[in-house]
């Protein structure tokens, strides 16, 4: 799927491609020739090494020339232990009055396993109930073969992954993996497509099956009333969603997903459109998948490869001999989207009616979605397994019946995959999800990020006792403590990068420097425009301008390196780890910087957990926030 | 008769004794001795006896003691013409059912349609429905059909065959099956043979409690007599004079009613307004005021004029004369139930002399007059056309804003919804028997 083979245009790392047509400037290069970036002195980037290491991504798409499995199509009922029958079946035995009082109550049993290649596991289990067997065999075996030949290809520790991962998604309970490294991606998307398609095509045969009961039931005795227990199906069609940030991400889980679907016996209808709306456009260079590996950091390049339009939405369709992109909402099975798109329309069509009957849903890159607009993401997750406002000419004998008793959300399975872990997607995990089949959730010791040696770290801790005041007390200390000790240097008081990690932060404390500090500033946000943004660096960068301030949000999607720093403040540790390295490699770039001359403070409190975790280690933070 | 039957004695089951028990049903009624032998034989039956005597009891007894012996989803469908009383025969099917677990749903206009997709594909026991949006269910609603039920009852039989039901019931009874026990009950039954014969019932029994049209004995019933012009104000005392009662007044038209309202409150009588302009949540909103006694007054349309239950109704006052007598019957009906007293007063204006001669002819009663003190007509009378000025203000603004809102009353009335709905209409939009359009309300 790569589409390097374009050499006209180059795309930097914007949201918007059109923004990076053929004529669009690109001042980059012409300002930081590329050779000038790699003149590190002590700096080692963390990441850099793995990036070199890293195994070039080749897509193998294996065609197993087979049989046509159609005939097996009305394969033989495994028994009645099936993991979809038993979780989605019309009568699903873990839903009771007391699991979903649990749920509701948030009460959930603990346990810490270990899960082979996904490591050490939190599972929690609603109170009462008992953790529902996980198998292998939930697979289908016309999914399964083919999935099996194709892992003998690839290295051993992709496979027992895979495995892993299935077993323990198979008994259809929450799964939260915070921590996923880049190169399990891909093994994970394609065990997790392949558990969504499993799950399509049981629906489906189930409601094929009881179809065919009802034609006999109609034939063999018209008058007679017909069967009733064919509740098989939910309001809307579409069973599994999928919310991505990118259209590049979309591209590469249908590669996910079509590769479960080989051609002879199946065929994917669209693809072209599909390849030409979800890839570049044809005369567009990836300058980011194109580079040397090294020359930007391997997140980057792995988030902002392709096309990164964020304002998408894609029904996929699956029927017996193929899979059909673009298919209408209520007459597809997986929806692909983005929250943004998926806000879109629901704000369009005034209805989320399509959302109603979401059976699993499958939530990729958190780390990208957080960067984006949390809000559009719990606007979606609110619409969830809400009783439709329209009936979409649903068949209303065949619906199962904790649809109609509006219990589907405690039956959905949700799978969550992100790079670090946030509050916002921990609040996610805890608050939201409320499968009654339990969660699991994916813990990860972290190691202490690698920095320049010799720079005195000074991590500054504020007292604060209640989340809601956080941003409070943050600002306080920071206008009243941190900055009129550093404006009272002389060194410290110029060329400072004052590095801010929350939006609603940046936007404070810019405000402040406006009004109070009366000193010279610049700002990198990532709303600046690449002028803006080549001015800031200019100014900053000749000591016009003391102070620079940089978001998170800009050093994410930009990956700017800014020269001329000498004093760092981060204002909160940076969500993304790598960032701290990068930030703290900054002042190396310029000549003759010795370690001795960078200064580098870091605000923290005991709710910056998990991005403190994740600089310090998990040790470090530990103690970190006992000293405090 | 030996000794007065009871409720054991007529052959009813364990949990429906204790049921009743619960609710202080001691002795059977009149129509529920008649009927229930013929209704536990399976028989088809036609029910008319006088308002207030236990009618919705009749029907819902037999078909609760059916299905507990053929426990089924969807096994019995009752039809009503309006929504209150809708929702009060399947309150009264759940009250006795209760023992049973008996499940029933509503089924009516003006209330969104998936919830009620949602409730029919639960398969209730019991569907309790007004028939337009029966119709429209059983037509759009994918996978709702009545194939399997066992019981039709259609209470006010002689309102839901007349004219303005008819086409739609009929189009009902041909997804029904025709295999089934079918009631028919109402305080005034239509003797025309061709409207039974739309029920398509089989070897029916009628059971009639009253041979003539009746209203019962325990009702005291007046008029009061006065010029047109003065109508307001002759209400205004009576009201005042009866202000301990609960009363309910009923009016010809929709304008009528809120006007009259607004001019009671006013003076300071509160009264809360129900008719069919009003949400289903509203009128639902004013009959539990009324019920609950936190309001003394309700002025109503025809829309309350069957059916409903209110034991507490002192007082019912006619504001309009009701052009048919069947219709004076079932106002008058809603006081004086169950064998305590109560009283009417119909308003007589000059014109409207031969209306009440008809209708005492029809129940065979002379009315008597009630008294009044001119003096103190005289001295209410400024006030009141003060009030009626306000009123008018005030329903002219109600009726601009409710343009503003790019919602006149026309789009109100069918809040999107089919056009089937419209049938699902209530009984203050035509006047009851008087199938033509709308009258233009005309003022005096």
């Amino acid at each position: 799927m790569s589409l390097s083979q374009n050499p006209t245009t180059r795309l930097l790392t914007l949201l918007n491609v059109s923004a990076t047509k053929a004529g669009s400037k690109r001042k980059w290069t012409d300002e930081f020739p590329a050779e000038k970036l790699n003149k590190r002195k002590t700096a080692r980037f963390a990441d850099s090494s793995e990036a070199d290491s890293a195994p070039a991504v080749v897509e193998v798409v294996i065609e197993t020339p087979e049989e046509p499995m159609d005939t097996d199509e009305p394969e033989a009922e495994a028994d009645g232990e099936d993991a979809y029958e038993s979780h989605f079946g019309p009568t699903p035995s873990l839903l009771s009055e007391s699991s979903r009082a649990a749920v509701d109550r948030r009460a959930w049993a603990a346990s810490r396993k270990t899960y082979g290649k996904l490591g050490s596991v939190v599972e929690l289990v609603p109170e009462g109930s008992q953790a529902g067997p996980s198998s292998e065999s939930a697979i289908l075996e016309r999914l399964r073969t083919p999935f099996k030949k194709r892992q003998a290809k690839q290295p051993r520790d992709q496979t027992e992954l895979q495995d892993d991962l299935l077993s323990a998604i198979s008994s259809n309970r929450d799964a939260y993996l915070p921590s996923t490294s880049w190169e399990h991606k891909k093994p994970l998307r394609e065990a997790i497509s392949l558990h969504a398609i499993n799950h399509v095509t049981k629906k489906r045969r189930r409601v094929l099956k009881n179809n065919e009961r009802l034609a006999h039931a109609a034939k063999a005795d018209s008058s007679a009333s017909p069967p009733e227990d064919v509740q098989d199906q939910g309001f809307t069609r579409p069973s599994v969603l999928i919310l991505l940030p990118f259209r590049s991400s979309a591209l590469d889980w249908f590669t996910a997903l079509t590769s479960h679907t080989p051609a002879p016996a199946l065929q994917v209808e669209n693809q072209s459109r599909f390849l030409a709306e979800y890839g570049l456009s044809p005369g567009m260079v990836d300058k980011l998948a194109t580079a040397e590996p090294g020359v930007y950091p391997r997140d980057h390049v792995e988030t902002f490869k392709g096309n990164v339009d964020d304002n998408f939405r894609v029904g996929v369709k699956l029927t017996r001999k193929s899979v059909k992109m673009f298919s209408e909402f209520y007459g597809c099975d997986i929806i692909m989207a983005s929250p943004l798109g998926l806000r879109r329309s629901i704000e369009k069509e005034k209805s989320a009616d399509y959302l109603s009957s979401i059976e699993v849903l499958v939530v990729d890159q958190l780390e990208a979605l957080t960067m984006q607009n949390w809000e559009h993401v719990k606007f979606v997750l609110s619409h969830l397994n809400k009783l439709p406002k329209d009936s979409h000419n649903a068949d209303f004998s065949r619906i199962k019946p904790w649809y109609l008793d509006g219990h589907a959300e405690y039956l959905r399975q949700s799978i969550l995959l992100s790079t670090l872990e946030t509050p916002e997607t921990r609040s996610l995990f805890n608050t939201t999800l409320k499968n009654v089949a339990g969660k699991m959730r994916v813990e990860k010791r972290w190691t202490p990020v690698q920095v320049p040696e010799g720079i005195d770290q000074n991590l500054t801790h504020f007292d604060c006792s209640n989340p809601k005041d956080e941003a409070d007390k943050r600002f306080n200390y920071f206008t009243t403590q941190l900055l009129p000790l550093v404006l009272k240097s002389a060194v410290q008081s110029s060329n400072t990068a004052v590095f801010i990690p929350s939006s609603f932060d940046f936007i404070r404390v810019q405000n402040y420097f406006k009004k109070y500090s009366g000193v010279s500033f610049a700002v990198l946000s990532e709303y600046s425009t690449n002028q803006e943004i080549s001015r800031a660096r200019q100014a900053f960068f000749t000591g016009k301008k003391a102070f620079i301030l940089i978001s998170e949000r800009f050093h994410f999607y930009k990956r700017y390196k800014i020269r001329g720093i000498r004093n760092l403040i981060f204002y909160g540790p940076p969500e993304h780890p790598q960032f701290y390295t990068e930030l703290l490699s900054c002042p190396f770039l310029d000549e003759g910087v010795e370690a001795a001359d960078v200064t580098c403070r870091v605000l923290y409190s005991k709710y910056d957990w998990f991005r403190l975790e994740r600089i310090a280690g998990t040790e470090g933070a530990l103690e970190l926030i006992k000293a405090a | 008769m030996s000794s007065p039957p009871s409720f054991k004695s007529l052959g009813l089951i364990d949990p429906l004794l204790e049921a009743l028990e619960q609710v202080n049903f001691t002795t059977p009624t009149e129509i529920q001795v008649e009927a229930l032998p013929h209704a536990l034989e399976g028989r088809d039956i036609i029910g008319v006896a006088s308002t207030g005597s236990g009618k919705t009891a009749a029907f819902a007894l037999p078909i609760l003691q059916k299905l507990w012996e053929d426990p089924k989803g969807l096994f019995a469908c009752v039809m009503a013409p309006t929504r209150e009383l809708a929702f009060q025969i399947s309150q009264q099917f759940e009250s006795l059912g209760s023992s049973m677990g008996v499940r029933s749903a509503v089924i009516v206009g003006g209330v969104e349609t998936i919830a009620q997709s949602v409730a029919l594909a639960k398969r209730p026991h019991i569907v309790v429905a007004t028939p337009g949006r029966l119709l429209w269910h059983l037509e759009n609603t994918k996978g709702f059909s009545l194939k399997g039920i066992k019981f039709l009852v259609l209470d006010e039989a002689d309102r839901l065959l007349d004219m303005d039901f008819g086409p739609v019931i009929d189009r009902i009874l041909k997804l029904v099956p025709t295999e089934r026990t079918t009631y028919l009950f109402s305080a005034t039954m239509t003797s025309k043979v061709a409207k039974l014969q739309r029920a398509s019932l089989s070897n029916p029994v009628k059971v009639e409690v009253s041979t003539k049209y009746q209203t019962v004995s325990t009702l005291l019933q007046y008029y009061l007599f006065m010029p047109l012009q003065d109508k307001d104000t002759y209400l205004v005392s009576l009201a005042n004079s009866l202000a301990q009662n609960s009363m309910i007044i009923f009016t010809r038209t929709v304008h009528d009613a809120g006007r009259i309202c607004i001019i009671l409150r006013t003076l300071g009588l509160p009264a809360v307004p129900l008719h069919g302009q009003l949400s289903q949540s509203q009128r639902l909103g004013a009959l539990g005021k009324f019920k609950s006694g936190s309001r003394k007054v309700l002025v109503a349309t025809d829309i309350a004029s069957r059916g409903l239950d209110i034991p507490s109704v002192d007082v019912v006052i006619n504001f309009d004369i009701p052009t048919h007598s069947k219709d004076y019957i079932h106002r008058v009906g809603r006081t004086a139930r169950a064998g305590r007293a109560g009283k009417s007063i119909t308003l007589v204006t000059q014109y409207d002399v031969e209306l009440v001669q008809r209708i005492e002819q029809t129940i065979g009663k002379q009315m008597e007059l009630w008294p009044t003190d001119p003096e103190e007509i005289a001295l209410l009378k400024e006030r009141v056309n003060e009030a009626g000025r306000v009123a008018a203000v005030e329903l002219k603004e109600q009726n601009a804003n409710a343009k503003g809102g790019g919602n006149g009353r026309k789009h109100r009335r069918d809040d999107g919804r089919s056009r089937e709905d419209e049938r699902d209409r209530d009984d203050d939009v035509v006047e009851a028997g008087i199938p033509t359009q709308r009258k233009k309300f005309k003022s005096r």
